[in-house]
């Protein structure tokens, strides 16, 4: 015991007598360690930055038609896509939300009469008709925003859900009957048609529930919850079919996207309900507008290629009719730059440790040769071996631990626990390295008789 | 009485099998100063080597006390049995020179306190006052150097002294003056003492002479 405690203060002696190697040897340590803490920081926040950049970016693609087709794709109920389609990207995780675009060609609306007031309102067919023939579906999933549409005024006891959740048809039996009609109203609404040639279709027991521009809403004079009818017109060979779909007034919007004019907006899967009951050629998306999952834009290119696979004919001609359009311009622009100097620093940052590694063994390897001196006088006075080697180890250690000790400290109190396990490793690292650049040395120096040490030496 | 024996000692080096020693019979005793002289090359301090358990001949034995070098714990006979003074004094250079002659002490075991005490003794007995004995080897003359050199292969305890050169890097009175106390270790104290030098002037103030020459040890005187 007596001799390891004179080991020990010998110890103490070497470090503390020769305080300009000594400090070297922790402050290279603690520069190295500080270093490689610093570019580890760095890749995590470049990380983190890049991460939350992606989810904050808005990366669309949209679905058309090519404009040089006449004919629409193998998938004829539904246009460009199919809402199963959709639903299986949504079910991947892929999408946020779907607006689809169909050119309901309806011919007029108008409200169910007050059952107290003999006299229903019409409105002028042509003049309602020239307002909009569009009808959007909608599709997005819960809590998120719908789309880049402005914000929707909810009828009380709706919110954004009715998006989202699919409609079946016993869920909308349930939650929007579809309102009687009186029999004059039904035969004035015949009559009109019949003008035109056409035939009404029997009327499904339920409502599609519907959100409309205000304007449409002040023409009409009808408010939230009021039930309407929509005709869709359907050409036949020697006149139409009109469908008549009962609608319910579940919201407001003010403005359509970019100052187009609005449209009433209808949940998707509610649409797709009525189109598999009334006619499944009735919805038919003329173009449709992804909306890419922010968790997904990171791996932009696989959702597109899921969306190929998706969208293949069965003759694996995709492309030959659609138009699928990515704006991701943002994501080049913003994130790309970014992503390379991320991919560049980490890179580099193995290197880094390597060479901080090789650094620590060539470092220990140097300062332990200048100790064949005192390891040869140990040895002639009778030290064994395997104490020198174990103060030569002693020395060197403890100096580094002390440096790499400091530079933990310092970043772990300045940065975040997240360079926990980084610390304990770049740290392991450079301690293996001394250890093992001291070892080399030591074995070099106790293969050596100690007198051809000191005569080396001199 | 025979402290050392060297009993058909031959050596050579291992990458060039050229021989350095060869068959070397020799007696070493107590109370004797014995110099051991010739050219550079001829094979001094690798027998000095050899002697102190620092390496290993590739045939004959070394008898210390009558017991083959070969059966004992060499770490343990450097500590105990053996000392060795350098031409280059050889002094650790971040311990003070009480450190330096105590250190030997502490690791055989010895308290630190007791260890300080008998160095302070032996420091002056070779002349190195308390002041002195404070100082770092850089701030201490050759000869001061030497005679600390000393201080520290007596505390062990060994009775053997081996010195390489123990004059080489001193003048000739710092020379003499270390001379003077080797011879009195051995004369007064019973020590064995084996000086390699190339210096006839100190190899005269031995008792025995040995002469080395092309790998072969001859008696001079």
């Amino acid at each position: 015991m007596s001799g390891a405690s004179a080991r020990a203060r010998w110890v103490a002696r070497q470090i503390t007598r020769a305080p300009v190697r000594s400090v070297l040897t922790a402050l290279m340590a603690f520069l190295f360690s500080l270093a490689l803490l610093w570019l580890r920081a760095t890749i995590i926040h470049s990380q983190g930055e890049i991460e939350e950049l992606y989810k904050s970016l808005k990366v669309d693609i949209t679905i058309q038609q090519n404009l040089n087709r006449n004919t629409r794709g193998p998938d004829t109920i539904s246009g460009v896509i199919s809402l199963q389609k959709i639903d299986e990207l949504k079910n991947e995780g892929l999408l946020q939300s779907a607006i689809c675009r169909t050119s309901m060609y309806f011919d007029s609306m108008f409200p169910v009469a007050n059952p107290e007031d003999d006299s229903p309102v019409f409105y002028d067919i042509t003049r309602l008709s020239m307002l909009t023939n569009e009808l959007n579906g909608i599709y997005c999933e819960p809590g998120d925003e719908v789309g880049c549409l402005p914000e929707i005024i909810y009828a009380p006891g709706h919110d954004e859900s009715l998006f989202s959740r699919p409609w079946a048809e016993d869920d909308l039996l349930q939650a929007y009957p579809a309102p009687a009609v009186e029999p004059e109203l039904f035969e004035q609404t015949v009559e009109l048609f019949a003008q035109r040639q056409a035939e009404l279709q029997e009327l499904p027991g339920f409502s599609l529930p519907v959100v409309l521009p205000v304007g449409m809403m002040e023409q009409m004079e009808v408010s939230m919850g009021d039930p309407f009818y929509m005709f869709y017109m359907q050409t036949k060979l020697n006149g139409y079919i009109a469908t008549a779909i009962p609608c319910v007034v579940v919201g407001t919007l003010t403005e359509g996207p970019a100052g187009n004019i609005a449209c009433p907006l209808a949940p998707l899967h509610a649409l797709e309900t009525f189109a598999s009951i009334i006619d499944r050629q009735m919805i038919a998306y003329d173009d449709v507008q992804l909306t890419v999952n922010p968790e997904k834009n990171a791996q932009i290119s696989e959702v597109c290629d899921r969306l190929e696979n998706i969208l293949e004919d069965t003759q694996g001609q995709f492309g030959s009719w659609l138009d699928v359009t990515v704006w991701d311009e943002e994501l080049q622009v913003v994130i790309r730059p970014l992503e390379q100097s991320y991919h560049v620093l980490s890179s580099l940052y193995p290197i880094a440790v390597l060479v901080s590694f090789i650094t620590a063994i060539g470092a220990s390897l140097l300062l332990a040769l200048q100790k064949n001196k005192a390891v040869a006088i140990l040895r002639v006075l009778g030290s064994s071996k395997a104490q020198v080697y174990r103060v030569l180890c002693a020395e060197q250690l403890v100096l580094v631990i002390s440096g790499l000790f400091l530079a933990a400290a310092l970043c772990l109190g300045l940065a975040r626990s997240l360079l926990w396990p980084f610390v304990l490793t770049n740290a392991l690292l450079y301690l293996i390295g001394t250890w093992l650049g001291t070892t080399l040395a030591a074995i070099f120096m106790l293969l050596c008789t100690p007198l051809a040490l000191l005569q080396s030496r001199e | 009485m025979s402290a050392l024996l060297l009993q058909k000692i031959s050596y050579q080096y291992r990458k060039s099998n050229l021989p350095v020693l060869k068959d070397i019979n020799c007696n070493f005793e107590c109370g004797k100063v014995y110099a051991i002289i010739g050219p550079s090359g001829s094979g001094k301090t690798t027998l000095l080597s050899i002697m102190a358990g620092l390496d290993r001949p590739q045939s004959g034995e070394v008898f210390v006390d009558g017991t083959p070098l070969s059966t004992l714990n060499l770490d343990a006979y450097r500590r105990q049995k053996i000392a060795m003074i350098f031409q280059a004094f050889q002094l650790f250079p971040l311990l003070t020179a009480l450190e330096n002659v105590s250190y030997p002490m502490e690791i055989n075991g010895v308290s630190k306190t007791e260890a300080r005490t008998r160095a302070q003794e032996l420091l002056a007995s070779v002349e190195i006052d308390e002041t002195t004995s404070q100082r770092f080897p850089s701030h201490l003359s050759g000869g001061e150097q030497q005679r600390v050199a000393i201080a520290r292969a007596l505390a062990s305890g060994a009775q053997i002294l081996l010195a390489d050169e123990p004059t080489g890097n001193l003048d000739v009175d710092n020379g003499m003056n270390i001379i003077d106390i080797l011879t009195a270790l051995a004369h007064d104290k019973g020590y064995c003492v084996i000086i390699v030098t190339h210096d006839l002037q100190v190899a005269e103030r031995a008792d025995v002479i040995f002469r080395m020459s092309n790998g072969v040890l001859d008696t001079e005187s």
